[in-house]
């Protein structure tokens, strides 16, 4: 008697426990939203994709757009934020994402599209990526009413930037050139001091050496420390032009890294979105 | 007299270089493991490998003369990666000879100058300095 028994609830037990669909789309959500709070992206879109049949609604393409947005996966990320409805609610910051994965892709073309396809959304945090983009890539400055766009932290540091590109502080090759027929000026202008000195020692070490063999009757190293000495002496002209381009560069790219990295730092002026609290 | 006192010794330098070269690959200078892991070097070093041959082919020939008679004897000294002989032969490769020589010394004051090491990259303990890097002049120009 105690063996049916037993039997009958197990049997209970097991056959609630197969009624329980671990599979349903209700729980698929579930794990999926588990997956996008933890910020464990791809598994979240693997498991988002399933309910892209069933279930699919603006949020659930949103979020897989931005989990891709979030692995990097830009092309597939601007394929969700495109297929968002232009009635749905999520519709204008799915447009402002779209913006940052062109920026982020440095395709400005794109983002400049983006926007002006765009135009009937609310495309403010959209802009000011583009005002930033067309300063860094365009040299195209804000007037004074687009300044106005930013917070007040953002406006200086908005501000600070059109200076730099406005006045740059470039380094001529041309002068670097010219510099450089003292040995090492060129380099010391390029703010390459070490670089200057030792060209100058160098070259004065083997002028000397030069003039010294020659005064003394020696020919032969007079002649090889003499082509030693041009050299460093030519070497020290051609690589002071080519530091004041090395220069100029590093100071552009600089300002690149610097802005990014102030983007970033203020979610690249657009608001952050929040599905898991 | 003078041409004895000085084939003597030639001639033993000549066969001990060919005694000890005979698979004619050098002791030291194998940089792929250097480059392997990364892929900047890797297309900076294969954007270098331009045309320009001729010149390359002499270039290669002196530095090769170096390797032999004066780099294998000396070690491999070289702080920089590629060392300043191979800067030479890559930069050939990018460059007209006469910028290539021109950027050689520049390169060697570089060497020279003990205080830059801040600045550049540092790959096995030897900083990454290549030809392409000092190549924007005749870019620029070209554009």
């Amino acid at each position: 008697m105690f063996k049916i028994i037993y039997c009958v609830i197990c049997s209970f037990i097991i056959l609630y426990a197969q009624n329980n669909s671990y599979h349903s789309p209700e729980n698929i959500r579930l794990f999926a939203d588990y997956l996008f709070c933890q910020n464990d992206y791809l598994r979240a879109i693997e498991e988002y994709k399933r309910l892209e049949n069933s279930t699919a609604s603006d949020t659930l393409i949103f979020k897989i757009g931005y989990s891709y947005l979030q692995i990097k996966q830009h092309n597939y990320a601007n394929k969700y934020f495109d297929m968002i409805e232009r009635s749905s609610s999520l519709k204008s910051l799915a447009v402002n994402y779209n913006s940052l994965n062109f920026f982020l892709i440095k395709d400005f073309s794109s983002l400049k599209n983006n926007y002006r396809l765009n135009s009937d959304s609310d495309l403010n945090d959209s802009k000011k990526l583009l005002l930033v983009s067309s300063i860094l890539n365009e040299n195209i400055f804000p007037s004074d009413e687009q300044i106005f766009l930013f917070d007040d932290s953002d406006r200086l540091f908005v501000n600070d930037l059109i200076i730099k590109k406005k006045y740059p502080d470039y380094k001529s090759p041309t002068v670097a050139g010219i510099l450089s027929v003292i040995p090492g000026a060129g380099k010391v202008y390029t703010k390459n001091y070490t670089d200057g000195l030792t060209s100058f020692l160098l070259t004065g070490l083997f002028t000397f050496l030069a003039y010294d063999n020659f005064r003394n009757s020696h020919h032969f190293r007079g002649y090889i420390f003499s082509f030693a000495a041009t050299g460093f002496y030519l070497g020290n002209i051609y690589g002071s032009i080519i530091s004041a381009y090395r220069y100029n560069r590093n100071y552009d790219e600089k300002i690149i890294t610097e802005t990014y990295d102030y983007l970033k730092q203020k979610n690249y002026f657009i608001k952050k979105v929040n599905f898991c609290e | 007299m003078i041409r004895n006192k000085f084939l003597f010794p030639l001639v033993i330098f000549c066969l001990v270089q060919i005694s000890a070269q005979t698979d004619w690959v050098r002791w030291e200078g194998v940089n792929n493991y250097l480059i392997e892991n990364n892929n900047d070097i890797k297309s900076n070093e294969l954007s270098s490998s331009l045309n320009n041959t001729r010149i390359s082919n002499i270039s290669d020939l002196l530095v090769k003369f170096y390797k032999i008679t004066i780099s294998d004897f000396d070690g491999d000294n070289c702080r920089f990666h590629p060392s300043c002989s191979e800067f030479f032969v890559e930069s050939t490769r990018i460059n007209s000879l006469f910028t290539s020589v021109l950027l050689f010394f520049d390169r060697l004051t570089r060497d020279t100058n003990i205080f830059s090491s801040g600045r550049y990259k540092t790959i096995n303990n030897r900083f990454y300095d290549p030809p392409s890097d000092y190549s924007y002049y005749e870019k620029e120009s070209n554009q």
